[in-house]
């Protein structure tokens, strides 16, 4: 497969991943990403605080981007889609199930392996498309977590800590971004969503850090 | 003449006994009030203020009772305990049969009931426990009795969001009881009539009376023994530790304030391990600490069986302890007007006068107290403005005031313009934050059943949700900018509060100090912390650690003063002590005057520095540095950190910086200035603080309820995305705009950047490139980055960086 354009190469295993400046992961023909947050502002203004919606929109618009850019049949989400999910018969709602429609006419298949955030429980009802996942699902090679695990037994794609990193270089010259973090056999990757933040990591000595900034993923020295 | 009322027959009998007569300005005042006028009395603690104020009410009390008579108003809890004996005594001295109650947050459950059901006569509460009073039906039906309303510590809520918020809450007490007076008490200002304005709003007028001015403190400086060692950054200060030990064992009784928790702590433990003897007659009082504890050290400084208390700003108001015959002020106490009114917290004994040791925590400290000095002896005081424009604080007073009553459009609108702080309020303005509290404004998409306040029947606005109603009683007052996190043991019982951006710096495990005490964080719940004992050893110290609060411009202008070689200003000791450095600083380089502007340049492996010497007080440099690096930026693409302090600014740029005068002259231009701070700000962070402290006090980010889920968690939006996110999708919010005029006018007071930056660009320049850091660069080079402007792409910064790093390890 061709390189995509700013990504960063990187092999777990027998897997070949490209890691995109886009904060997802992209492994033949599926793409992953984790902690997208859909419904965060929503939540907010559910509590009565006016933040205003509008990221949403776009995360959802960047997936699509995301998909046609290169090709995708299949979309795994590495937990926490939803921020909370969506009540039934509201706007958004609505809005997401048009946008499950348009990625099965458009041939993608769309998989959410359960977060913190999702829902204790798969809903009863399915949404056209959604399929959810166990903690553990795997595709191919590769595990599919949200929380990352301590041992891992084979490649292992993850979400959950929304990693960032700060690069010290000189004194006074510093570069705070969210990363990609290998650990061993294992994956993290960088949140998705418009509305969420990042919680710096303490990487360890072997561990493999990719910086994301402004459109290009920078491998980072070191591990 | 009226027949005398039996008050005023027991007053004098009192006086009789007592052997005191009153004060002209305590009969000028209770005059002024006989005669139904509001105002301002200027007096100092210990001065008679209180009875000076009691005595208007107490000498027209009607014969019987008649309910809620005198309302007493004080920013500090602590005063109001030692303040209701006092009226007491009052009341008994003059055979007054008043009951005195006091409500603030310190209130038991019980007491808070017992006050719901009947007011006394006399009722001291803060400011904040008046806008919750304010919010409750029962409160508002036992205000129209209400005979006189006493704002006490004036001077320290002008300028202030809580004074704009009692501002709004004694207009809506106009509107309940309009016979009631209004009288201000305050220490000394520098503007009287403009405090008395503020306290009056425009529709009021009011007199000013003029109590005993106080005596001014006898001040020393402890000199350090050899300049030549001592550090020339830094703001611990524990070298001078023997000559502070030396003062303590000299005196009975002495109050040490440092200028933030942290040096508190550690000067706390030093004293303690420097001289066992002090084992339990030392204690450490800050506002983060529980109430019982700072009642009971309170308590045994009164008592006199504390030798000595380390304290913060906690201690700066209050009831004057009479054991406490000195005052020691660790680091430049950054106002005259602070130093003053801590010196003022000593020499309340009989005989005494107040008395102020100075301890420079390094060598530059010693022009900033040769400054206060020349200040203290002038009686030059920094101004203080009352503000203007404050919607944060609107949008809570709102909620506050419907929730006790419903209220029209036109009732509110008329309310809050009787206040300075939002006379010239416009009914587009008012409007636009009602439409806000309905549904949010236009940049919320249609949800469902968001709306904190609704039309009635009447037409008025009323809350009609209890959830919000009750969310919103738990935030009001709230007007500190830092959410405080509650530290507990595992076994419960709490400790105190500290601030939340404290406390994320700590992972668990992680030791640190609090109250003199070592403790280990094993883990955060929501807005609680739980601790656990730890060893004194293991500590680690949170980053942003260090003093914050600048220099004021009145102090800033007296060091520049005190440089110029010119000036003949009375000789000091401290300029004495300083000699060598300024020696020093004019063979590296040159010593910056008033009537020069002193530029350095640099070469490291860092990069290139530039250090500039305005003088103006670090507010203004956070505008002036930032300023510098954007234009530059605008020139050449470059990284630019910015690093500020009181006396100057640094520029470390990766790209070569212009060393032409008339280059340098062109950044330094007013022209332009306006667009350019704007825009600059946005990489300071700023107006994200900002915006996050009124979303805070508006009620945009809730606190979360007491011991609430953990989902509370979830909640937390750092500043910067919650910024971004209005930015992008709602940037004609009003309260983003108030953050960024905030920014320019309370933060970076851009009017006196502007006259400084005039000022600087007509005088001669003196460029010197250094070889190595000069003394007055070194603690600009020492200090954190404040701000950095990037007009490279962030590919290029981190491609650099990468090679830094390889040629260091590679």
């Amino acid at each position: 497969m061709d390189k995509p354009a700013a990504a960063a190469r990187l092999t777990l295993g027998e897997a070949t991943l490209w890691l995109l400046p886009e904060k997802a992961v992209l492994w033949e023909r599926t793409l992953f990403v984790a902690d997208v947050h859909l419904e965060k502002a929503s939540f907010f203004q559910r509590q009565g605080f006016a933040v205003p919606t509008g990221g949403d929109g776009e995360d959802l618009q960047r997936l699509s981007v995301l998909l046609e850019a290169h090709g995708c049949e299949r979309l795994v989400v590495l937990g926490d889609f939803f921020h909370r999910p969506p009540r039934p018969g509201s706007t958004a709602q609505a809005d997401l199930e048009a946008w499950l429609d348009a990625r099965a006419r458009a041939g993608v298949s769309v998989h959410l392996v359960g977060g913190n955030h999702d829902g204790a429980a798969p809903p009863a009802e399915d949404h056209r498309g959604l399929r959810w996942e166990r903690e553990g699902w795997r595709l191919g090679p590769l595990t599919c977590r949200h929380e990352p695990a301590e041992t891992v037994e084979g490649p292992t794609l993850a979400g959950h800590l929304h990693p960032g990193y700060r690069l010290r270089a000189a004194r006074k010259s510093s570069f705070y971004g969210p990363v990609f973090w290998r650990r061993g056999q294992e994956l993290v990757l960088p949140a998705f969503g418009t509305l969420t933040g990042t919680l710096a990591v303490r990487p360890r000595r072997g561990d493999g850090l990719f910086l994301v900034a402004e459109g290009v993923v920078h491998p980072l020295p070191g591990g | 003449m009226a027949k005398k009322p039996p008050q005023q027959a027991a007053l004098e009998a009192w006086l009789k006994t007592q052997g005191w007569a009153l004060a002209p300005f305590q009969r000028a005042l209770a005059e002024a009030f006989r005669e139904g006028a509001d105002g301002l009395c200027l007096a100092g603690t210990g001065s008679g203020k209180t009875l000076a104020a009691f005595l208007g009410p107490a000498l027209s009390a009607p014969p019987k009772s008649a309910g809620l008579q005198v309302l007493w108003l004080t920013p500090l809890r602590a005063l109001a305990r030692d303040l209701a004996t006092q009226l007491e005594g009052f009341c008994e001295a003059l055979s007054l049969p008043w009951r005195v109650g006091v409500r603030n947050g310190d209130s038991t459950a019980k007491e808070r009931r017992q006050l719901r059901q009947a007011l006394p006569e006399v009722l001291i509460t803060t400011p904040e426990s008046l806008s919750l009073l304010l919010s409750s039906p029962s409160f508002l039906a036992q205000v129209p009795s209400l005979n006189a309303v006493i704002i006490d510590e004036w001077h320290a809520l002008l300028g202030s969001k809580r004074g704009v918020l009692l501002e709004l809450a004694l207009a809506r007490l106009d509107s309940l009881a309009p016979q009631a007076r209004r009288w201000g008490l305050s220490a000394t200002v520098a503007d009287p009539d403009h405090a008395l304005a503020v306290l009056l709003g425009p529709e009021r007028g009011g007199r000013l009376i003029q109590g005993p001015k106080g005596v001014p403190p006898a001040v020393t400086t402890l000199i350090p023994e050899a300049i030549e060692r001592f550090p020339w950054a830094g703001h611990l200060g524990l070298r001078s530790l023997p000559q502070v030990l030396a003062r303590l064992q000299e005196a009975p009784s002495s109050l040490v304030f440092c200028n933030t928790r942290f040096q508190a702590e550690r000067w706390f433990e030093a004293l303690q391990r420097a001289d066992l003897s002090l084992v339990g007659q030392l204690a450490l009082h800050h506002g983060s600490l529980a109430q019982s504890t700072r009642r009971r050290i309170e308590d045994a400084l009164r008592a006199g069986a504390l030798k000595a208390v380390v304290a913060t700003s906690s201690l700066d108001l209050g009831v004057d302890f009479s054991p406490v015959t000195q005052v020691i002020q660790i680091g430049g106490p950054k106002g005259v007007a602070r130093a003053r009114q801590r010196a003022g917290r000593s020499g309340h004994h009989p005989g005494g006068t107040p008395r102020l040791f100075c301890v420079p925590t390094h060598a530059f400290e010693l022009l900033e107290f040769a400054a206060l000095r020349d200040a203290l002896d002038n009686g030059t005081l920094e101004p203080q403005r009352g503000l203007q424009g404050s919607f944060d604080v609107l949008t809570q007073h709102v909620l506050t005031r419907i929730l006790g009553e419903p209220g029209t459009t036109e009732a509110l609108l008329t309310e809050a313009r009787r206040t300075h702080a939002l006379a010239s309020l416009s009914a587009g303005e008012l409007a636009w934050v009602l439409d806000h509290l309905q549904r949010g404004g236009p940049a919320l998409k249609a949800y469902e059943d968001y709306a904190k306040i609704e039309r009635d029947s009447a037409g008025a606005w009323h809350i009609p949700s209890p959830r919000i109603a009750r969310r919103h009683r738990l935030s009001i007052g709230t007007i500190v900018s830092d959410a405080l996190v509650t530290l507990r043991w595992r076994r419960g019982g709490s400790l105190g509060q500290v601030e939340e951006r404290f406390i994320r710096q700590l992972r668990p495990g992680d030791g640190f100090t609090f109250a003199g005490r070592a403790l280990v964080l094993c883990r955060v719940d929501g807005m609680t912390a739980l601790v656990r004992p730890g060893k004194a050893r293991r500590v680690h110290t949170p980053r942003w650690a260090g003093s914050r609060m600048p220099l004021s411009s009145t102090l800033a202008a007296g060091v520049l003063q005190r440089l110029d070689p010119a000036a003949s200003l009375p000789a000091r000791e401290e300029m004495a002590a300083l000699a060598p450095l300024l020696r020093l600083q004019e063979t590296l380089s040159a010593r910056p005057t008033p009537g020069t502007l002193l530029i350095e340049t640099l070469e490291s492996r860092e990069g290139h520095h530039l250090f500039l010497y305005p003088f103006a007080g670090r507010q203004v440099h956070e505008g002036l540095g930032p300023l510098l690096a954007w234009r530059l930026g605008q020139q050449q693409e470059s990284t630019v950190a910015v690093t500020v302090n009181d006396y100057g600014i640094e520029l470390l740029s990766s790209a070569p910086l212009p060393q032409e005068e008339a280059e340098l002259r062109r950044w330094l231009s007013p022209k332009g200035l306006g667009e350019a701070l704007i825009a600059c700000c946005e990489g300071t962070g700023l107006a994200e603080q900002r915006f996050r402290t009124i979303a805070r006090i508006s009620g945009l980010i809730f606190q979360g309820f007491p011991g609430g889920p953990k989902s509370q968690r979830a909640l937390q939006l750092s500043s910067r995305l919650l910024f971004d996110v209005f930015k992008r999708y709602d940037p004609e919010n009003a309260f983003l705009q108030q953050a960024q005029r905030e920014v320019l006018t309370e933060e970076l007071d851009s009017e006196r950047l502007e006259g400084r930056l005039q000022t600087l660009s007509t005088l001669p320049w003196r460029c010197h490139h250094l070889a190595s850091l000069s003394p007055f660069a070194f603690p600009l080079w020492a200090a954190r980055v404040h701000a950095r402007y990037s007009s490279e792409s962030a590919s290029q910064r981190i491609t650099r960086m990468l090679a830094q790093l390889e040629r260091r390890h590679g």
